[in-house]
């Protein structure tokens, strides 16, 4: 195939143009200290970007081209309370109260900062079949603390994002506070030992293990150029039959969801892998037209980049066990807490998440003994394979996903604890 | 491309602004996609866009924003919305540079490239990896022109023209093209994208893929080339930054020591006049010009990086652009480094991403090798782990130099009992 994609090219085909525009606000405040002055000055830095709009030019006027469209679809995802409604004194209140009662909780905090960040979506894609245009709000409300301590520095993140309203930032005090613990509690982590364990992995570990894992290995533009081994894969087993794995634009949960895709296609649930069983993969419109695959994943970073197949909302589906079940099932083991980075590596099925906290399991029971930031690796299926045990809980987490190390675009990763085991080091 | 703000019709929004810097960009970027050695898809993409900044004053206190115009209506909205804001997040006062100044002139580019020279550049590159026994699996090459201007209410005024390119390239080899490469480089100059033998060496590392083993679990030395050294530093830019150090993200200041070699010296500079480097810039967006500032001296802080705000709040000159990081480079010959096995020489992790606040890494080995006892054995996942400044403190450099973006420095350099994990 010679899909020759210029903006151009698109327009004059007259056969789907698409806007959009992304209106983005961020609000931080941290308290500060100056460290050289004399006398030192106290204060609050705050800061507010708000704009970021992006328009194209180079096409021909939007209107000249748009054909009769025979259905017209409008989405509003904007959540119960609406951020247009809320004024920006109200949303800079919200994080200054926020951060000056964190930081003044605990005398070990050496600086908190509260991280608002919203990003209002409007997008309208025209075809000669249809009219689709949809307004989405994606929230993140993010508390970061640093510690200090003999010459340490330990950190902590409290997250929450989500599509939706204002209501994102309802942060339940106790999940604060057991980050604020959490950070003084790493000062005393120590480096693992490498080796392979037993490991209990939190929703947001084992959201992006499926990410990495069976996330862009099925990003069927890499089966088109021959980049993954999941295309030789399917209809096989690669994993237990605990493990299954969705990808779900429309998930309520998650911060990565749309109503349709960038390429028009209407958003749908896919299911990958299903019981330890590869079972589909995540395409855009030329991918689906190529495979005979369902489209829906075509996502672009912005306008001025290609619509790639694009992971939205994936996560292992809950199981029936409790987290207290999994973790009285290992004898010697690590949890696993709070993810820093991951990668994929589709053709060779490698696969890094790495961690910045870790608790030693012994005899069925957390130690309290801490381990600082480690990888975890391992040849995916043998991971996969090894789950044995899959909690009914199910946290999503929000964040930003590149293809190899660019094309970012909005990401959800979660589901429930689960119980496998790994390399660790 | 000129600002003009007051020819926008600005004008009375702008006067209730204490002070206000526009940034203004206009980028022309072509793109060009193969896949399986097919072009596939080529795209052209141009895009204006107009950043005001704009400071309002309360007192003792400052109020900052940011907004983004489009020239058109609602452009006196968003200003006064940004003013609103401004007013909003108040913090102590600080002041844009004032006084007439020169910007350096710096070589950013060249004649942006066409698309034939792009189409002809992606062929030629895929045929020398054919001869060489690999394939290129999928290839992108994208061209992009900018010219920018910086405009402030202190009179400052400047403008340049800059050209980047940057090429993803998977290369793959061994039965059924089972493993795979991949590079990704960012250039200001389409000739600099693949430095003379990158190239051989990539296909070396994905023919050597099919060989490689876990590497075995322990602590050895582990040598990094300049790519993987350039995201290290990155731990060290957070702890020469003015704004990390008022934030007390860290607890040390000025003179204090972070390193204690017990090798080679660490010294780290930031230059933001290097010539077609891709961080250089005649100015930040507070019209601040570029310069040279020496950060770290034997593991000393002795200069930090500073935006006018954060250098008037901790009383420190602010230094423009923070441009490309400088370490200076060591004294022992690249080849000398391998030295007494066993040494793992990493030629790429999968994902480096340090922990800026602690400093701690952990990254997955994409592809090295294992020299021990003459033998050079390919090796794959597993990863290292450690802290950065504990490795910077136990290291030898090479006198050989490398630049990667946002980095010039040793090629590569020798890190002493490193923590991998891998096999038995």
């Amino acid at each position: 195939m010679n899909l020759l994609e210029t903006t151009r090219e698109q327009a004059l085909a007259g056969q789907w143009l698409s806007r959009s525009r992304v209106r983005h606000l961020s609000i931080q405040a941290a308290a500060s200290i100056a460290v050289t002055q004399s006398p030192p000055r106290e204060g609050t830095v705050a800061r507010v970007v708000q704009g970021g709009v992006q328009r194209e030019w180079g096409v021909p006027g939007w209107h000249d081209w748009i054909q009769p469209a025979t259905a017209t679809e409008e989405f509003r995802w904007l959540g119960q309370t609406p951020v247009a409604g809320v004024s920006l004194a109200d949303k800079i209140a919200r994080v200054r109260d926020l951060q000056e009662r964190v930081a003044a909780s605990d005398p070990r905090i050496a600086q908190v900062m509260v991280v608002y960040d919203e990003r209002l979506e409007e997008k309208r894609i025209t075809t000669d079949c249809f009219d689709r245009s949809s307004e989405i709000a994606r929230i993140l409300f993010a508390v970061v603390v640093l510690v200090h301590d003999r010459g340490r520095t330990e950190q902590n993140l409290v997250l929450r994002g989500r599509v939706g309203g204002f209501e994102v930032t309802d942060l339940p005090e106790e999940e604060v506070r057991e980050g604020i613990a959490a950070a003084v509690r790493m000062l005393d982590a120590r480096p693992i030992e490498p080796g392979s364990y037993r490991v209990v992995s939190a929703p947001e570990v084992s959201g992006v293990l499926a990410h990495e894992a069976f996330g862009h290995g099925v990003e069927m533009d890499l089966f088109l150029s021959g980049r993954t081994r999941a295309a030789e894969s399917m209809g096989e087993r690669v994993g237990s039959p605990y493990a299954s794995i969705v990808d779900d634009p429309t998930l309520a949960q998650g911060y990565a969801g749309y109503p349709f895709d960038d390429d028009g296609t209407l958003a749908a649930r896919h299911v990958i892998l299903d019981r330890g069983i590869l079972r589909g993969g995540l395409a855009d419109n030329e991918a689906a037209r190529a495979l005979s695959a369902s489209g829906g994943n075509g996502r672009r970073q912005d306008y001025s980049r290609k619509v790639y197949p694009r992971m939205s909302n994936i996560f292992f589906t809950p199981g029936t066990a409790t987290v207290d079940d999994l973790i009285a099932g290992v004898e010697e083991g690590v949890y696993l807490r709070q993810v820093e980075s991951g990668m994929e590596d589709p053709k060779n099925w490698g696969l890094q998440v790495t961690v910045h906290s870790g608790e030693e399991i012994k005899n069925g029971a957390l130690t309290g003994r801490l381990y600082r930031t480690m990888a975890m690796t391992g040849f995916v299926p043998d991971v996969l394979s090894s789950i044995d045990g899959v909690a009914a809980d199910f946290v999503m987490w929000p964040g930003m996903c590149g293809k190899g190390h660019k094309e970012w675009c909005t990401s959800g990763t979660g589901g429930p604890h689960l119980r496998m085991t790994a390399r660790l080091g | 491309m000129s600002t003009n703000m007051d020819g926008g019709g600005l004008g009375a929004e702008l006067s209730q602004a204490s002070e206000w810097v526009e940034h203004a960009t206009l980028t022309a970027e072509r793109q060009v996609y193969w896949r399986k050695g097919e072009r596939h898809a080529e795209r052209e993409i141009g895009t204006k866009t107009r950043a005001l900044h704009v400071f309002v004053d309360t007192n003792d206190q400052r109020g900052a924003a940011v907004c983004y115009l489009e020239d058109r209506d609602g452009d006196r909205l968003r200003v006064k919305d940004a003013l609103s804001a401004a007013r909003l997040a108040l913090n102590p006062i600080y002041r844009l540079p004032v006084g007439a100044v020169t910007f350096p002139t710096i070589q950013l580019g060249e004649e942006l490239a066409n698309g034939e020279v792009l189409a002809s550049f992606g062929t030629e590159l895929q045929a020398r990896v054919r001869a060489m026994g690999a394939t290129v699996s999928h290839l992108e090459l994208f061209a992009r022109q900018e010219d920018e201007e910086i405009a402030g209410s202190n009179g400052r005024v400047t403008r340049w023209r800059g050209t980047r390119y940057e090429m993803d390239l998977v290369l793959a080899a061994g039965p059924g093209d089972r493993f795979e490469h991949r590079l990704l480089r960012r250039a200001r100059r389409l000739s600099e994208l693949l430095p003379a033998g990158s190239l051989e060496e990539a296909v070396e590392v994905v023919r050597d893929r099919e060989r490689a083993v876990l590497p075995p679990t322990g602590r050895v030395a582990v040598i990094l080339p300049a790519a993987e050294l350039s995201v290290l530093l990155e731990v060290m830019r957070a702890r020469v930054s003015a704004e990390a150090l008022y934030q007390k993200f860290f607890a040390h200041k000025v003179g204090d020591r972070l390193i204690t070699p017990r090798q080679d010296s660490f010294s780290l500079a930031a230059d933001a006049l290097r010539p077609y480097a891709v961080a250089s810039a005649p100015t930040d967006t507070s019209t601040v010009p570029a310069g040279r500032v020496s950060l770290i001296e034997d593991g000393v802080v002795v200069g930090l990086l500073a935006d006018p705000q954060y250098g008037a709040y901790l009383g420190v000159p602010p230094t423009g652009p923070a441009g490309t990081l400088v370490w200076e480079a060591g004294h022992t010959a690249a080849a000398d480094l391998l030295g007494d096995g066993p040494v793992l020489e990493v030629v790429a992790f999968s994902a480096t991403m340090p922990n800026p606040a602690t400093g701690d890494l952990a990254a997955e080995i994409k592809s090295g090798y294992l020299h021990e006892g003459g033998r050079r054995t390919p090796v794959a996942q597993g990863s290292v782990s450690g802290n950065v400044l504990e490795f910077l403190a136990n290291c030898r450099a090479s006198r050989e130099t490398a630049a990667e973006p946002g980095f010039f420095g040793p090629a590569r350099v020798r890190f002493e009992e490193v923590q991998v994990a891998g096999g038995s």
